[in-house]
């Protein structure tokens, strides 16, 4: 599994390869696209499982770090929704070169799932879509994080018996990470329900169908994606750390797996 | 600042990044970031990556790998225990820097598990000069005993409590005793139980390394060690024989959490550790002057 950097200079961005035991005749691209902020920290244990398990299946499986998350080039506070679109871009860029591929599946886990269906909708060459529990409406994420982070921290003053002003975060971050303005902005802006076209095949899966969940479905088909929705009510594995040797989300890795190998964009 | 993924280790399944200074980092100790519990070599919060690049920038190198079965590094194969192959993988950090031509004296840091396993790279092996310990062992004194129950001691609610149910109340008070999380979470600390090693045994281990004029910074946050440590002269007063020596310096954070979940923390910890690294570990012009104990 070869570690290296790619991109830009300035921005370069950590990539790890995971590529089939064999050479195989047919060989097939898959970029994962990991969720932002603490939810990337927990959830990277499971996508490296999930990587290995894919390539053992035959693909060739491109997992990376956005500008300034991970191993990746910049400070934490860098980035927006633009910026790791363009990350994403460069990676499937990478996951192409060299290898006569026309074109790859986009695998991406919370907003790493709604970065890869927004790719989708600006490029030709995605030909599967796998959405792993999707933000489908960035207010309400950004919302939700930011309440978290009001509990934690309200949570954390009473349990230290702490005045809160000396607990204050300044209203900008959420769970270890600052939320910068362009962050926020452009976070908020995003509506998967009206999404473009995308890709041929997309599988949906989540825990429950939330609110905006079949909007989402009625998007993509609207615009000829034939979509697969799965509800699998597993853990979440960006909300807590995972190891290896445990089972993390073994089902919702099965599925994908089998998906991935059945289905053909 | 120039970053590059490296690959080492007797399985060369060790998988880290190197940060390197853009001058030249000749004749400076190289930091290693061990791994803080189950978290890859970002560290909590990416503060690892921060850190690294902040220490690079002052002009130390800094690898920060995971542990084989975390991160990026591939599982062992082998027989060893969980804590032989953590000492040797550091060591195997340690031998592959020196082979690159990158340092041939080291300073571990790391948080938590990082701590204890940074203690024992440095008790262990003579080429480590310092070492960070962020809420690494800690030991009650009683001081902390007086600070933790005294306000019980004081308030009515309390004496109530203990009317109404004494053996929930002394449930709750041994459960504190054996490291254990509060009844009804902690939102900060450590959320599992540690096991420290005798005082006696974490002091001679101290002691020794210091007899080797390496530099030790000790961390404790006050959310992280409620169980264990909570005013800034406990580490004095738990070995009296460290109070004020030269190479020890000891600060409590006590608003920090255990993964330094605020930013301000955060920021507050890596200028501490700026600040102390330039004056210690630095060799040549580039060191400043000593920062107060």
């Amino acid at each position: 599994m070869p570690a290296f950097y790619f991109g830009e200079p300035a921005r370069s961005l950590f990539g790890v390869w995971h590529e089939p035991p064999r050479a195989v005749a047919a060989p097939r691209a898959l970029v994962v696209c990991a969720p932002l902020w603490q939810e990337a920290i927990r959830a990277h244990r499971v996508l490296r499982q999930l990587a290995v398990r894919l390539a053992k299946e035959g693909f060739s499986v491109l997992r990376f770090d956005y500008s300034g998350a991970g191993d990746s080039a910049g400070a934490t506070e860098h980035g927006d929704v633009d910026v790791w679109l363009g990350d994403v871009a460069a990676a499937v860029e990478e996951a192409k070169r060299g290898k006569g591929i026309a074109h790859v599946t986009l695998l991406g886990l919370r907003f790493g799932a709604t970065l890869a269906a927004l790719t989708a909708a600006r490029r030709e060459d995605v030909g599967r879509l796998v959405l792993w529990e999707p933000v489908a409406e960035g207010a309400r994420y950004l919302e939700a994080g930011f309440a978290a982070q009001r509990a934690w921290r309200d949570s954390y003053a009473t349990w230290r018996r702490l005045p809160p002003a000396e607990v204050s975060d300044g209203g900008d971050e959420i769970l270890g990470f600052r939320v910068t303005e362009a962050m926020r902005r452009s976070i908020a802006a995003v509506e998967l329900a009206h999404l473009p076209r995308t890709a041929p095949r997309a599988l949906v899966i989540e825990r429950a169908a939330p609110d905006g969940a079949d909007r989402l479905d009625a998007s993509l088909a609207a615009h000829g994606t034939r979509v697969d929705h799965e509800v699998l009510a597993e853990a979440e594995v960006w909300k807590q750390h995972q190891v290896e040797g445990t089972a993390g989300a073994r089902q919702t890795q099965d599925f994908i797996v089998a998906w991935l190998s059945r289905s053909e964009p | 600042m120039k970053e590059r993924p490296v690959t080492f280790g007797a399985m060369k399944s060790l998988s880290g990044i190197l940060t390197e200074p853009m001058g030249s980092g000749a004749g400076q100790p190289a930091v290693l970031l061990l791994n803080a519990g189950l978290l890859h070599r970002v560290g909590p919060n990416r503060f690892y990556v921060t850190l690294a690049r902040q220490l690079a920038a002052a002009g130390l190198p800094v690898l920060r790998f995971d542990y084989s079965g975390l991160g990026e590094s591939e599982p062992r194969r082998d027989e060893l225990s969980l804590e032989q192959s953590m000492l040797a993988e550091g060591i195997e950090a340690m031998d592959f820097l020196a082979a690159s031509g990158v340092a041939d004296r080291f300073v571990p840091m790391g948080l938590c598990a990082g701590a204890e396993n940074a203690q024992r790279l440095a008790h262990e092996d003579a080429r480590v000069a310092g070492a960070v310990l962020i809420d690494g062992y800690a030991y009650r004194t009683n001081g902390y005993y007086l600070r933790q129950y005294g306000r019980h001691v004081l308030s009515a609610r309390s004496w109530r409590r203990v009317a109404a149910s004494p053996l929930s109340w002394w449930k709750a008070r041994a459960g504190a005793q054996a490291g254990g999380a509060p009844a009804g979470g902690n939102p900060g600390g450590v959320g599992f139980v540690r096991e420290f090693p005798p005082r006696e045994t974490c002091l001679a281990e101290l002691r020794a390394i210091l007899a080797r004029d390496a530099e030790l910074f000790f961390v404790f946050t006050g959310g992280g060690m409620t169980e264990f440590y909570n005013y800034a002269g406990q580490f004095g007063d738990t070995f009296p024989t460290l109070r004020g020596h030269p190479r020890v310096r000891v600060e409590f954070m006590n608003i920090a959490d255990h993964t330094f979940t605020l930013r301000s923390q955060q920021d507050a910890l890596f200028a501490s550790i700026d600040a102390w690294a330039r004056a210690t570990l630095l060799v040549g012009e580039a060191r400043v002057a000593r920062v107060a104990p």
